[in-house]
Parts: C-alpha cells; sequence; structure tokens
C-alpha cells in the first residue's frame, strides 16, 4: 500500500516541464505573472465545464438506459455509461463552450 | 468571459479545484486501494457447498474473457482445488459463461462439478438465477469469488435470498499505478451509485 518511489516520476517531469515553461514565459515571451493567475482560473473554469457536462452526459445516458428498458422491454446495461471516452467527450464539450465563451468577448 | 457569471464562474473554479484534487487523491495516493478493500471486507476462505463467480465484464468477440473476469475464474479453480467446495457456479452473460466453462474444464475441473448459470442481465437477476439453480441442490453456504468493490451488492443480494454468504474477494490489494488507481476510483463510484440505486428501489 505504501507509494512506490518511481510513481514520482510522472509528477516530477510535470513540474519540471512546468517551471522550463515559466522561464519561457517570463525570459522569452515577456508575459507577466499577473496572467499566470488569470490562466490558472480559466482552466478550473474548463475543468468545472468538464465535470458539468460529465455529469449532464451521465444523467441523460441513465434516463435513456432507464427509458429503453421501460419502453422497449429489452436489456441495456448501465455499465455502457462506465467508459473514459463519454470523459474525453466531455472535455471537448467544455473546451468548445469555454472558447465559444472568449469569441463572445 | 465566464467572469461575467460572476457566483457561477467562482461555483465553476471551486468544481475544478475539487477535480484537480480528486485526480492527484486518486492518483498519488493509497486512497482507492483502501477503499476497494474496505469494500471487499475480510477474506472468509473456508468450507461451502458451492463456489460462486458472478459476471465481470464479459468476454470480448474473441471469446475472451476480461482480465477482471479471468481472474474471477481462475480464483474459483484455486478454490475449488484445495476441495473447499465441490461445485463452482459460473454466472453472467452467455459468451462469458461458457468461456468460463471452457477455460474451467482446459484447467482439469470435471464438467460435473461445473454448473453455468445462464440468462442474467444484472447483479439482482444474477441473484434471482442462481436461487432457482442451488435451492433444488440443497445449496446454502457459498463462498462468493468478486471483486472487492462488487462484493457489498451482491453479497447483499444472496443473502436476501437466503444464501449463507463467505467472501473471497479477488485482488483485494488493488493496483498499484496512477492511471489504474484513477479507474479503479471510477468504478467505485459507479459500483456506489448502483448501491444507492439498489437501496433506493428496494432490492435489498
Amino acid at each position: 500500500m505504501d507509494m512506490d518511489p518511481q510513481e514520482l516520476l510522472l509528477p516530477g517531469v510535470v513540474v519540471a516541464t512546468s517551471v522550463a515553461a515559466f522561464i519561457i514565459g517570463r525570459r522569452m515571451l515577456r508575459l507577466r505573472p499577473a496572467g499566470l493567475g488569470r490562466a490558472l482560473a480559466r482552466t478550473l473554469e474548463t475543468l468545472g465545464l468538464l465535470m458539468l457536462f460529465a455529469v449532464l452526459n451521465m444523467a441523460l445516458g441513465v434516463t435513456f438506459v432507464l427509458a429503453w428498458r421501460g419502453i422497449s422491454g429489452e436489456f441495456l446495461s448501465f455499465y455502457l455509461l462506465n467508459d473514459a471516452v463519454l470523459g474525453i467527450l466531455s472535455l471537448v464539450e467544455a473546451l468548445i463552450f469555454q472558447w465559444w465563451w472568449v469569441g463572445g468577448d | 468571459m465566464l467572469a461575467r457569471l460572476g457566483w457561477g464562474a467562482r461555483l465553476l473554479r471551486a468544481i475544478g479545484g475539487v477535480t484537480v484534487a480528486i485526480i492527484l487523491v486518486g492518483g498519488f495516493t493509497p486512497l482507492a486501494n483502501v477503499v476497494n478493500a474496505r469494500m471487499g471486507g475480510p477474506s472468509q476462505i473456508a468450507p461451502a457447498e458451492a463456489i460462486i463467480v458472478p459476471g465481470r465484464g464479459g468476454a470480448d468477440v474473441d471469446e475472451v474473457l476480461t482480465n477482471r473476469s479471468m481472474r474471477r475464474t481462475l480464483r474459483a479453480i484455486g478454490l475449488y482445488r484445495r476441495s473447499l467446495a465441490p461445485l463452482i457456479v459460473f454466472s453472467g452473460d452467455g459468451g462469458e459463461v461458457d468461456a468460463r466453462v471452457r477455460l474451467a474444464r482446459g484447467l482439469g475441473v470435471p464438467g460435473d462439478h461445473i454448473l453455468a448459470a445462464h440468462g442474467a442481465n444484472t447483479t439482482r437477476e444474477e441473484a434471482a438465477v442462481l436461487e432457482r439453480l442451488l435451492r433444488p441442490r440443497g445449496v446454502a453456504r457459498v463462498l462468493l469469488v468478486a471483486d472487492p468493490i462488487d462484493m457489498p451488492r451482491t453479497r447483499a443480494l444472496l443473502q436476501r435470498r437466503g444464501f449463507t454468504v463467505l467472501g473471497a474477494p479477488s485482488a483485494s490489494s488493488g493496483p498499484g499505478d496512477p492511471e489504474s488507481r484513477l479507474s479503479l476510483l471510477r468504478d467505485i463510484g459507479t459500483e456506489l451509485s448502483a448501491y444507492a440505486y439498489y437501496r433506493l428501489r428496494g432490492w435489498m
């Protein structure tokens, strides 16, 4: 149950590339540190939208399965909804919606 | 943009923050493994009248069992070989049951010691089919081989139908990499939703 030290590899490389991106942003692209806070806020909004779309998709899927079972009498499994692809598609929905919103500014 | 929403944007950020926390805690701590082990309960390996192996994930188009279904099947065969019960009962959808029966026979379990429980699509239906098959044979004490997260619901359904259930969870320690732990966390969420749904419907 103890954490394997090898698992530090993933967060390690992410922290390293994040630091590198920060240095490049500051020194080469002359980005302002204040903009980083806004970027973080927008990222959290995107993730919030992702969860919102995921819950809506799941709720609609459950409703459809129940309706299908009730109307047709045929079996349709709830486990069809337990698929990572639904999460990826929800992320795409969230990104499109947020960029649409950004474009409206 | 979303800042126009005011409280709505703040709510989205809060949800996003919780999402990040879940990913970090779920992926990089043993949380999912701990919940997994808790749901499985203690292993109660003892003699019984039958070993019950509910369906899990089915078989693919080449009739190869999924990882979880295979693990359960091999665990059940191992318990049979330890002479803990004279009968193995495989349930689930048709292809999965048939593939399990073939595997058990191929590994030396005699055909008359294997029972195929066809005709169930859900865990509730599996419990009903198992009762119809096992009650006439006088089977009351069973070893239940299932994934830890599936144990509470399956155990409760079988107990409600009068079986004495001994838990023999498979793969109790859980996965050891972030992606698999997050996947397990999602499965735990799904199973807890199913548990709540069954309770709500009064099925257990």
